[in-house]
């Protein structure tokens, strides 16, 4: 693994929601690196950042009442954060593209499909309008929409929540990213039509050569999908490195929880095994280790209610947050 | 209806489908039909009320007075009307011969060539035409056995016709609403202030639309500081008192329409502005919004491409119910007095003729432009409501 290889990175990132009742950190601490051509999944449960932290890299937190409040983006060896707004917009429009959650959303519902694809490429190539439609239908077969030229012609509302995914993820490879972020592209699909998204976003991610940054609920998908893995909890990364080496041996107790869930959920009908407890509350984690509260390890340890543990490289390219977790120097600098 | 199998192969734009339902109500393709009723007035007013005749033959030789008397203005109305006439028509061949991202392209090449032809012939008709003074009087022309063959329109009076032999006279079968106080015929004064009533409803609706959705869009998409200033100002100007500021700036600056419909476009953008802004405060934050600002989609698009067609519904509705209150004022000011001073003819300013200065009441002159307003400020309220359940069909039920 060189330096040159990493297409992005985040370094001590941390995201500040100001609210009635103070700041939070939505995002604390994030650092995590994004090699090129691999996938790159954050998993965590609802609220846990991961959003954000997409949101965050392409600063599009304007919107929202979030602010960056300390940290770095590097992508391509530049500093996001360090960028004027107008050099955002290149990047974003050019190398950075990001599918939403909800497509049904994120189309605008008075164009056609057609034309928001050609508006996109229009941005990109200079041409007749005509040729940008021909291409926006080109487009639509690309990510395998059966009859494009009649579905080029459709508004929003008149495709299916599976087609509506396959326009955004079209809109987004317009762009011919390097980078292309897809938070929860599968969230309100049938799980086969998601899985047939997936495999698309995977065939596609092969031919033009796009690192991906894969966000998802979904800790068995992210896994089966997934070249490398972020967990977060609370705001925090408490478990990184290989999807593989993580599937195969967990080490923190909230990842280990996740997989045991998601194990169960398949193979058993009578108990679906679950994390005691309840997210923490993002206004008032618990002191020490957030995750103390629900951890079969560490709810009666003096240590991980008081001190949180920070994100340590255990082995080579494996991160874990735990005062427990096996290859964790608890006294290291 | 044709406009069902149109669109077999493409899909329905959300503007098809409201204009649709909008049309499914009899009653607002009624009012539709009566709007069109009294634009085609509008245009139409020299040839249905006019004291010359199409044609009459003068010694042996046919003569054209009417097209002959036909001022610039009323040419580049007829112009202008037939360009108009022509666009509808090419809009809604274009729904079918178009796909829909090509449709905007040729709309607005469409729109640019119908504006130059109608500035060109306004230019030309207005250089070439020369001002004639008609004063003939063709029916006792026609009378005294002078000419003959003549055709007039059918109302055979002019708007400024004075006539002190029959003035303030009833109804009858030679005045079928009557006379005014001058003598001039109320039928024919009718027809002419339709165009008015239009002029000021539809330029000033014009402007303060323009300025709304101008200063609304701004206002709403930037939001944060320059949305609290903004919209300081905003109320501001809502705080004037528009009728009296209408009232003094009449009196201070010569009576014209347009003098009036600037006053009343510039003052009355607030509304427009307001919705403008709150459209696009609530849609800015929207995912398609967000996804095309993203993708670096530059801004004139993002907030005339995207969000505004978007926002455009209760623009639409308002710029309706603008319109009739426009007519509205327009028709106050010149009851008032303060309007257009005759021989221009305004709905407004015969009414206030309908009590004469020596105490009579003169019916008629209450009873015709009263329900001319009435009816054509019915009309708008009645469009803009269809207009606003079609936008949103959910309003139809719980109203």
């Amino acid at each position: 693994m060189t330096e040159n290889h990493i297409l992005l990175s985040t370094r001590n990132l941390t995201v500040g929601f100001s609210t009635d009742r103070g700041v939070f950190h939505a995002v604390d601490n994030v650092g995590f690196s994004v090699r090129q051509g691999r996938v790159f999944t954050i998993v965590g449960e609802s609220g846990s950042g991961k959003t954000t932290t997409a949101l965050a890299i392409m600063r599009l937190l304007a919107s929202t009442r979030g602010r960056i409040l300390s940290g770095q983006i590097f992508f391509e060896g530049r500093d996001l954060l360090a960028l004027t707004e107008k050099q955002m917009c290149r990047i974003r429009g050019n190398k950075i593209a990001m599918i939403f959650q909800e497509p049904a959303a994120a189309l605008n519902p008075i164009l056609t499909v057609g034309s928001q694809i050609a508006e996109v490429i229009t941005l990109h190539q200079a041409g007749p309008p005509k040729q940008a439609w021909l291409q926006a239908v080109e487009m639509l077969r690309t990510v395998e929409i059966p009859d494009p030229d009649k579905w080029a012609r459709s508004y929003p509302h008149q495709l299916s929540g599976g087609m509506q995914q396959r326009v955004m993820i079209a809109i987004a490879i317009s762009c011919r990213p390097s980078l292309l972020i897809a938070d929860e592209p599968t969230a309100g699909l049938d799980a086969t039509i998601g899985l047939t998204i997936l495999n698309l976003l995977d065939r596609l991610r092969q031919r033009d050569d796009i690192t991906v940054l894969l966000i998802t609920h979904d800790l068995r998908l992210a896994v089966r999908r997934a070249d490398d893995l972020a967990v977060m909890y609370a705001s925090r990364i408490v478990e990184m490195g290989e999807s593989r080496k993580i599937f195969a041996q967990p080490r923190h107790p909230y990842t280990q929880g996740l997989l045991s869930c998601s194990q169960t959920a398949g193979t058993s009908l009578r108990r679906i095994a679950a994390i005691p407890g309840t997210t923490a509350d993002p206004l008032c984690y618990p002191t020490g280790c957030k995750f103390h509260p629900r951890c079969r390890l560490g709810s009666n340890d003096r240590l991980c209610q008081t001190l949180e543990p920070e994100l340590r490289e255990l082995e080579p390219d494996r991160w874990a947050a735990c005062w427990h977790a096996s290859g964790y120097e608890k006294h290291a600098s | 209806m044709a406009a069902n199998t149109i669109n077999k192969n493409w899909g329905t734009s959300a503007g098809e489908l409201t204009w649709r339902r909008f049309l499914s109500s009899p009653l607002n393709a009624f009012c539709l039909a009566f709007l069109a009723f009294l634009v085609s007035l509008a245009v139409l007013a020299p040839f249905l009320a006019n004291d010359k005749p199409f044609v009459i033959t003068i010694a042996g030789r046919l003569h054209f007075p009417l097209f002959r008397a036909l001022d610039p203005g009323d040419y580049s109305l007829c112009l202008a009307a037939i360009v108009g006439l022509s666009q509808v028509v090419l809009i809604r061949r274009n729904i079918i011969r178009f796909a829909p991202f090509i449709r905007g392209g040729v709309l607005s090449r469409q729109l640019a060539v119908g504006c130059v032809i109608i500035i060109l012939g306004t230019i030309l008709i207005y250089a070439l035409l020369p001002f004639r003074l008609d004063t003939a009087d063709y029916k006792t022309m026609v009378a005294s056995g002078l000419a003959a063959g003549a055709i007039f329109p059918p109302v055979p009076y002019g708007y400024d016709r004075t006539d002190l032999k029959s003035r303030q006279q009833p109804p009858s079968r030679q005045h079928w609403f009557g006379t005014d106080d001058v003598g001039a015929d109320v039928l024919a004064r009718l027809i002419h202030a339709t165009r008015v009533s239009f002029a000021v409803g539809l330029v000033a609706v014009g402007i303060s639309t323009a300025i709304g959705i101008a200063v609304g869009a701004g206002l709403g998409y930037f939001a944060g500081k320059v949305d609290f200033l903004g919209m300081r100002l905003v109320e501001i100007v809502m705080a004037i008192p528009v009728f009296f500021l209408v009232i003094m700036v009449v009196a201070f600056f010569p009576k014209t329409l347009l003098n009036i419909m600037l006053i009343i476009g510039l003052t009355s953008w607030t509304g427009t502005a307001r919705l403008v802004r709150s459209e696009f405060l609530k849609l800015r934050r929207r995912d398609f919004v967000q996804a095309v600002i993203l993708i670096g989609i530059p801004l004139r698009s993002i907030l005339f491409r995207h969000i505004l067609p978007n926002a455009i519904a209760p623009v639409l509705v308002n710029a309706t119910f603008g319109i009739s209150a426009a007519i509205f004022t327009e028709a106050a000011l010149s009851f008032l007095g303060f309007g257009l001073a005759p021989p221009v003819p305004s709905w407004g300013q015969m009414l206030s003729q309908g009590v004469t200065t020596a105490g009579s009441f003169l019916w008629w002159l209450t009873l015709f432009p009263g329900l001319a307003i009435f009816l054509t400020v019915l009309t708008y309220n009645v469009i803009g409501e269809g207009l606003r359940d079609a936008f949103d069909p959910r309003w139809r039920n719980t109203a």
